[in-house]
């Protein structure tokens, strides 16, 4: 944290998308965004696990969708038009991830972030946050992408 | 640039690995191969020097003496199977040098040893010939020889034009001196050689010989010093030399006819035009003998005149020694011509992305026609000119689409004969006899398929020769003959392509197959009732490898693994039969276009799934008294007093919402590679053109099994439909 904290502010701040998920605000490395659209019915997949919503076409492009609600551990719903699919960049394939809605783009800084607590005591196992944002007391908590959707990312986001 | 330079030395890198592999099949080079060879060398070495890239321009140069010398009638006798060696060694060290430049990273790797090497052999193949022995070190002599040779600055001669009266010619001299930090002031000056060749003068230059060590220094120091004889207007000239880069300063002076600086040869040039370019010639072999062709001038002639640089050797013979350097241009006009011929072919290199995406808006585009073609807002109204209108855009969409396709479809050749190349380099390290025969090499594919199928087949081929042939004495002994034989086919049948490799060796060996699978826990079902064919086929699970020790061909346990995942990827299968003592075929069956297929649509609850045309032999409403259970519960059905495995696709794909009453849903019945059999689902939903997509590899994730399913297509109203994979379902039953 010394480290951290002896850079200048401005350096090293990261924009991050706010999206919620059962009204709790999470972030997400907004360089991984490629687009955010209206929630639209995925078309289901032989063998679909439960977390998938199944796969989208977006210009022509198949993108998967992870459904948020599942993934993270909350009660599923029927989604209404305030849902919204975030399409994220993963090695070089787009997937989609479904949040009850997009908030704003925030710009944090190192100071305000801290790790998550569960990283430390987890060990093995990451868990789906991996820091934790404090913006004026407001909690957000950044996920992980490589813990959310299981991939291995070049460099740590 | 320098992505072309990169791309064409592959291409001649290929070609001189061909000539190499045909000329090592007869134990010699004839005259055409050498002259290819040459002419291959020596266009990289001129690209080579260009890029500045000093050590692949050295090793070409020292390559090129050599061919020069074989050319000129040295025959290397008991020197070439070295010399194949030789030559294999540095067609290698370029390929690792490219594929460093496509890396990003700089050619750093040294020719020291290859260029020992060919020095060796030239001395070997000068000395059998007990020509009047040139000294060994005299080859590696610094070019600065050349000039002794001949001494006067010499000439490039345009070669057409003689009928000029002579008279009316005017002569200048001019100077040009080149930046300071330009650096390579030869290569410039040769810049300008080549620029003024292409014009309809005649020039001499000093310091003649521009690949001497010392021309870039002396070029600094005095510039470069060029007499022109030109009956036209020397501003063309002047532009010329104006225009070129780094250029700091021309002087240009007239010369009045009789000033005696005027070097002679650019007077004597007024002989006939005939007699030029075999003088050229001519005195690379004159200056051959004089030096053993051992420095840049003497060995470089002209490739083409060489036939009858051959025979007029003698009669050119007195101008030799004031030709040698124009000889030195003459060779350079000679890279510059197989340049040429290469840019006459009238081929472009495109990029692979940019057929991609033009593939892709095709398919878009088949897409989209469909959406207007079959528009709800038409209704039922008639509309007879609309319907002519869309018929002919029809045809030109299928028109294009069967030209896009066909641009991306490239012959097997390409690949086939890196193999040669491989089996050759093998069977020499593991002392076998090996013959590879190629047949179908002309077949083409989809460019993807090329890439993904380089590495499946470069496993099989070392299995086959690491495991699969025995060495001579073993098959001596079993009375085969010593030559073992691998057989590389290529072949069409309907919608695939079918490349099988086989080879005459011992085949696998069943026990130590199952042994090993039993040890590493592969086995899925009970020994007793495996196939053979079902046992061979192990050898491609993950962590499978029958030999014990790791060789550096293979043998790490991952080849085969890899080979039936590459060959996945582009939605093909490979499969392996075996007889022991008699042999192995692999045979890898892969779809001929990986992208528009004729489907038939249907749905099971909401998913909706197209299957390829090509695999249905008929779709029937089925009656439940021709379905039945067998009491391990298999499924069954009777069509025309056969029974064939029936699926259900809602249960084999998990869909909850599908029709379970046989009566209520309809049979299809699909012909794969390995059987006959059927599926269950809920309707049919008419036959469809569709362009077929990857599955995302994401979807892996998403998803417990996604056997069964080879892509997907999106149709004209924007639903995804998921694209039966008939050979891994057949799998399945």
């Amino acid at each position: 944290m010394d480290e951290i904290l002896e850079k200048g502010p401005g350096e090293d701040i990261r924009e991050y998308l706010i999206f919620t998920v059962d009204s709790i605000e999470f972030g997400i490395d907004i360089s991984l965004v490629q687009e955010i659209i209206e929630y639209q019915e995925a078309s289901s997949i032989p063998n679909m696990l439960d977390f998938c919503s199944g796969i989208i076409n977006i210009r022509g492009t198949i993108v998967p969708v992870i459904d948020m609600r599942r993934k993270l551990g909350f009660e599923p719903r029927v989604y209404d038009d305030r849902a919204c699919i975030i399409v994220i960049k993963l090695q070089s394939e787009l997937v989609g991830m479904i949040v009850d809605g997009v908030q704003d783009v925030a710009r944090i800084a190192p100071e305000q972030l801290s790790d998550s607590p569960a990283a430390r005591t987890k060990g093995e196992i990451k868990p789906f946050t991996s820091k934790i944002a404090n913006i004026n007391g407001k909690i957000k908590q950044i996920i992980s992408v490589e813990a959310v959707f299981d991939v291995e990312l070049e460099g740590e986001c | 640039m320098l992505d072309a330079y990169i791309y064409e030395t592959q291409q001649l890198l290929e070609a001189l690995e061909n000539t190499l592999l045909a000329g090592e099949s007869g134990h010699r080079l004839d005259a055409d191969q050498i002259n290819e060879i040459f002419r291959v060398v020596h266009t990289i070495k001129g690209a080579s020097a260009m890029m500045e890239f000093e050590e692949l321009a050295t090793l070409s140069h020292k390559l090129e003496d050599m061919f020069a010398l074989i050319r000129d009638g040295k025959d290397p006798g008991a020197a070439w199977p070295a010399l194949f060696d030789t030559m294999f060694a540095a067609v290698s060290f370029y390929n690792a040098e490219m594929a460093k430049l496509l890396d990003k990273q700089p050619p750093n790797g040294d020719s020291l040893p290859l260029r020992e090497r060919i020095e060796e052999l030239v001395r070997l193949i000068s000395g059998d010939n007990g020509e009047a022995g040139p000294q060994p070190d005299e080859k590696s002599a610094p070019e600065g020889e050349a000039e002794s040779a001949a001494p006067e600055a010499v000439a490039g001669e345009g070669k057409e034009k003689a009928e000029e009266p002579e008279t009316e010619d005017a002569y200048y001299k001019a100077v040009v001196f080149f930046e300071k930090e330009s650096q390579m002031e030869n290569l410039r000056a040769f810049g300008i050689v080549q620029e003024l060749e292409k014009m309809d003068v005649r020039f001499a230059f000093k310091p003649a010989d521009l690949n001497a060590k010392d021309a870039a220094e002396e070029i600094a120091q005095n510039g470069f010093v060029l007499y022109v004889r030109t009956g036209g207007s020397i501003d063309e000239i002047k532009s010329v030399l104006d225009e070129t880069l780094f250029v700091r300063s021309v002087e240009l002076t007239p010369l009045s006819e009789d000033c005696g600086e005027i070097p002679d040869e650019l007077r004597a040039k007024d002989e006939a035009p005939a007699a030029a370019a075999p003088a050229a010639a001519g005195a690379g072999e004159a200056a051959a003998q004089e030096d053993s062709g051992g420095n840049g001038n003497g060995g470089e002639s002209a490739p083409q005149p060489s036939g009858a640089a051959d025979g007029n050797g003698a009669t050119a013979g007195q101008q030799a020694s004031g030709a040698a350097g124009g000889n030195g241009s003459a060779a350079q006009s000679g890279g510059m011509a197989s340049f040429e011929t290469i840019a006459k072919q009238n081929f472009i290199s495109v990029s692979v992305n940019k057929l991609d995406s033009l593939l892709n808006i095709v398919g878009e585009i088949v897409t989209a026609q469909s959406m207007v073609i079959n528009n709800a807002d038409f209704g039922d109204r008639p509309h007879e000119s609309f319907d002519m209108a869309a018929q002919q855009l029809h045809s030109l969409i299928n028109e294009l689409q069967d030209i896009v396709m066909s641009i991306r479809m490239i012959p097997m050749s390409t690949l086939f004969q890196k193999m040669r190349r491989l089996v050759r380099d093998m069977s020499r390290r593991f002392g076998k006899q090996i013959q590879l025969e190629i047949i179908g090499e002309e077949t083409e594919v989809d460019k993807n398929v090329i890439d993904y199928l380089s590495d499946p087949l470069l496993h099989i081929i070392r299995n086959s020769v690491d495991h699969g042939i025995e060495k001579p004495e073993v098959r001596r002994a079993l009375g085969k003959p010593e030559t073992g034989k691998i057989v590389l086919e290529a072949k069409m049948t309907g919608s695939d392509v079918v490349v099988t490799i086989s080879d005459d060796g011992a085949g696998l060996n069943k026990e130590k197959i199952l042994q090993k699978a039993r040890d590493k826990g592969l086995l899925t079902k009970p020994e007793s009732e495996m196939t053979d064919r079902e046992i061979y086929n192990l050898i491609f699970l993950p962590g499978f490898s029958t030999k014990d020790e790791v060789t550096e061909y293979s043998g790490r346990g991952v080849g085969m693994d890899v080979v039936r995942k590459n060959i996945a990827y582009i939605g093909g299968a490979v499969t392996v039969d075996s007889a022991p003592g008699k042999g192995t075929t692999h045979t890898i069956r892969i779809p001929l276009t990986l992208t528009i297929v004729d489907g038939m649509k249907f749905n099971v609850g909401k998913m909706n799934f197209i299957v390829p045309t090509v695999n249905v032999l008929s779709a029937i409403k089925p009656s439940p008294d021709d379905v039945f259970r067998d009491p391990e519960g298999n499924e069954m059905m009777m069509i025309l007093g056969k029974v064939y495995p029936l699926i259900r696709l809602s249960e084999f794909f998990n869909i909850h919402d599908a029709v379970t009453e046989i009566a209520d849903g309809m049979v299809m019945h699909l012909s794969s590679d390995e059987r006959d059999f059927c599926i269950f689902f809920d309707q049919l939903d008419g036959e469809y053109q569709v362009v077929v997509k990857k599955l995302p590899g994401y979807l892996e994730k998403c998803s417990s099994s996604l056997k069964g399913i080879g892509g997907c297509a999106i149709l004209g109203d924007g639903s995804i439909n998921l694209i039966v994979d008939v050979n891994g379902l057949a799998a399945e039953c």
